[in-house]
């Protein structure tokens, strides 16, 4: 078999794969912040002194991480009209990414909070600071910095997942991919020339979180 | 803590616990606690580990609960609803054994944080309560500096200035020195020494027994979770009553 | 949702079990390799054993089967989409043990490869008597970890147009219209297989951690 690769039709689609970029960046970027409030929200729900509040988080967070994304992304796509909800593919990408990645926020999060000593509580509490106050302004920031490298992982893989997306056509590089491949047919051409960019986006990805880390995790410990 | 008069020990009492009963489940921590402490008094709570003294001293701010009696700090009756154990946290600092600083903030940042958050005073007051406080202290050259920059001995000297910020009328200590290595208990004691020169009312469990010979006014020793003797550290020392305070005596001051 | 419709879910279930039974299995081989090169301490082979976990870990699953579908029928190999995905999900899960093992050789402490150069023991014999066996019982929470996340993606291979679970429940919520019903019960069924996985390796983590106290 005689073929001869055809960059030509991805060079002429250039424009439109970069702006796309954007759209992955902007998918990833929304889904973590939806995901850490979720995450953090989750945390303190865990800890309710109600059993059935705590058995939810702890079921939702089971159910999610035990099925594909791909199958919760096409739920949610489905179920958002029944309850009224009408948006477009992008924000429902959003809102699943979002609470995909924040099941997965809730465990490393609890984890965080549990690996800070009881007596950072105590001591807020003597000083005479509520148990809110305490999570918010004494727990919180040590909890994030011990988790900051399994939450960068985590947030890596939720980058890379929004290219799952594109099976409800959100607006992201995999599907404006596919729009240029049927188009041309120069399958591999495409999709070797978009996992190069993909992973430039990992690793650009990596080092704004790296960067954030050095500015707001830059107090010493022993 | 100018607005502290030094009144005598024998004065109004800043705190009162009376037939406080403590249970971990089936296990008695605390039984029958009857104490009551004057304003400006100096009490030293010593005995073996395990006897109940720092389960005592938590339950005055509450991290502990107890399941029977009173306690009272000042005019406030500590009561297990969120207002009263706010209003007594308020009045009473406390000091742990592993200090307990904020690794995330500045040691001025440490001592500012509760004055702000919990009594609402402006970020310029609760500056300049702050540093006033590490003045007195001897550690306001290191404001800017993280916890774990410092020595311990300095740490828990920030830990003092941390609790002095919220202006408390008792200090809890809770073997403030036992986690400092040997050469950093002295800068700590004299700093809980000028304290205690100054009025304040304070409760510590030390086993820093030169410590209780020149500050008590009153030493209690406790086992198995009850009060087995009370004294003023003249006595106390020279002439214990009870046979487990002789042995305990015995074992810590080295004597056979 | 009828017998017929049920059945045809479970046909897929089957594929899809296939999939990651195959994906696992060689990929477990394949990774083991590549855990070995990325600590032969030859730098050369580190240096790309390295970028080939860099590259699989950085990239989205989905692209990595779309490449390998076209690339393989690029250079001749004509394969249907289930060959094309075994290969795939095999690639892919190589660079993830390979990497999830390599944490745990280095893991095994510095002592135990000094005591068995002392004792004058091979490369082969170190690695397959003494390292190996401390290393994978080490890695075992999270390789299984990493299986629940394999078999989640063989869901993908219904982009990419072959029909195990999820397309297969994609099919027939096209016919009967009962989107939420069918991607209902295709969400229990992965649940079913990866839910029992899940608490096996957070039991062995938690197991694990007991005995290193």
């Amino acid at each position: 078999m005689n073929y001869t690769l055809d960059f030509a039709p991805v060079i002429e689609g250039l424009p439109n794969l970069l702006a796309a970029c954007l759209g992955t960046f902007t998918l990833a970027i929304c889904g973590m912040i939806l995901a850490v409030i979720i995450g953090i929200g989750g945390v303190v729900l865990r800890q309710s002194t109600l059993a059935p509040v705590r058995w939810l988080v702890i079921g939702f967070v089971e159910l999610i991480r035990n099925t594909p994304f791909l199958v919760q992304i096409f739920f949610i796509y489905f179920a958002l009209p029944l309850i009224g909800v009408r948006l477009d593919p992008t924000p429902t990408a959003i809102i699943a990414l979002g609470i995909n990645g924040g099941a997965y926020a809730i465990e490393i999060i609890r984890g965080g909070v549990q690996s800070i000593s009881k007596g950072q509580m105590e001591a807020g509490l003597a000083l005479g600071l509520h148990k809110a106050q305490v999570f918010r302004l004494i727990i919180l920031k040590p909890a994030l910095r011990a988790i900051f490298p399994s939450l960068t992982s985590q947030f890596v893989l939720l980058t890379l997942t929004t290219s799952i997306a594109s099976a409800i056509s959100a607006y992201e590089l995999t599907s404006v991919s596919q729009r240029i491949e049927s188009d041309s047919f120069r399958s591999f051409e495409v999709y070797f020339t978009v996992t190069v960019f993909y992973l430039v986006i990992s690793w650009l990805m990596m080092r704004l979180f790296a960067f954030f880390s050095a500015r707001y995790f830059a107090y010493p410990v022993k | 803590m100018n607005e502290i008069s030094s009144s005598k020990p024998e004065g109004q009492a800043m705190i009162s616990m009376a037939g406080v009963d403590k249970w971990y489940g089936a296990f008695q921590a605390l039984k029958d606690i009857n104490i009551s402490v004057g304003k400006g008094e100096k009490i030293v709570l010593c005995g073996p580990s395990g006897s109940g003294k720092s389960t005592l001293i938590r339950c005055i701010n509450h991290l502990e609960t107890y399941q029977k009696g009173e306690i009272r700090v000042g005019d406030i009756v500590l009561g297990h609803q969120a207002k009263s154990i706010d209003a007594v946290r308020r009045e009473v600092g406390m000091v742990f054994q592993q200090f307990n600083l904020f690794p995330h903030l500045t040691v001025l940042e440490n001592c500012m944080l509760a004055p702000m958050r919990a009594l609402r005073l402006s970020k310029v007051e609760a500056e300049s309560r702050a540093r006033q406080l590490l003045e007195r202290v001897r550690i306001s050259e290191q404001a800017d500096k993280y916890p774990a920059q410092l020595s311990g001995g300095q740490q828990q000297r920030v830990a003092i200035a941390r609790a002095l910020c919220m202006r408390p009328q008792v200090m809890l200590f809770d073997e403030p020195t036992s986690a400092l290595d040997p050469e950093m208990v002295k800068e700590v004691l004299d700093t809980m020494i000028a304290l205690a020169e100054e009025g304040m009312t304070m409760i510590c469990v030390t086993h820093e027994m030169g410590f209780a010979r020149q500050v008590a006014d009153r030493v209690i020793f406790m086992a198995s979770g009850a009060v087995v003797e009370q004294a003023p550290p003249a006595e106390f020392f020279s002439d214990p009553k009870h046979e487990r305070t002789r042995k305990f005596l015995g074992e810590i001051l080295g004597r056979h | 949702m009828g017998r017929d419709e049920i059945i045809f879910l479970l046909i897929g279930l089957k594929w899809t079990i296939a999939l990651s039974i195959v994906g696992f299995v060689c990929g477990c081989i394949a990774g083991l390799f590549i855990a070995l090169a990325r600590t032969s301490g030859v730098r050369v082979v580190e240096g790309l054993t390295a970028g080939y976990i860099a590259v699989f870990q950085g990239t989205p699953l989905l692209m990595q089967l779309f490449v390998v579908y076209y690339g393989l029928a690029l250079i001749g190999i004509k394969v249907d989409a289930w060959l094309a995905v075994a290969v795939g999900l095999t690639l892919h899960a190589s660079a993830y043990l390979g990497e999830i093992w390599r944490g745990a050789i280095e893991a095994v402490p510095q002592g135990q490869t000094e005591a068995s150069k002392a004792l004058a023991l091979s490369y082969s014999s170190r690695m397959k008597d003494i390292i190996l066996p401390q290393a994978l019982r080490i890695s075992l929470p999270a390789t299984i970890g990493f299986l629940v996340q394999l078999i989640k993606g063989t869901s993908l291979a219904s982009i990419v147009g072959f029909t195990e679970l999820t397309r297969a429940g994609n099919i027939i919520s096209n016919q009967i219209f009962q989107p939420l019903t069918v991607f209902g019960i295709v969400g229990i069924l992965y649940f079913i297989m990866c839910c029992p996985l899940t608490i096996y390796g957070a039991h062995l983590e938690r197991k694990f951690a007991a005995q290193a106290r």
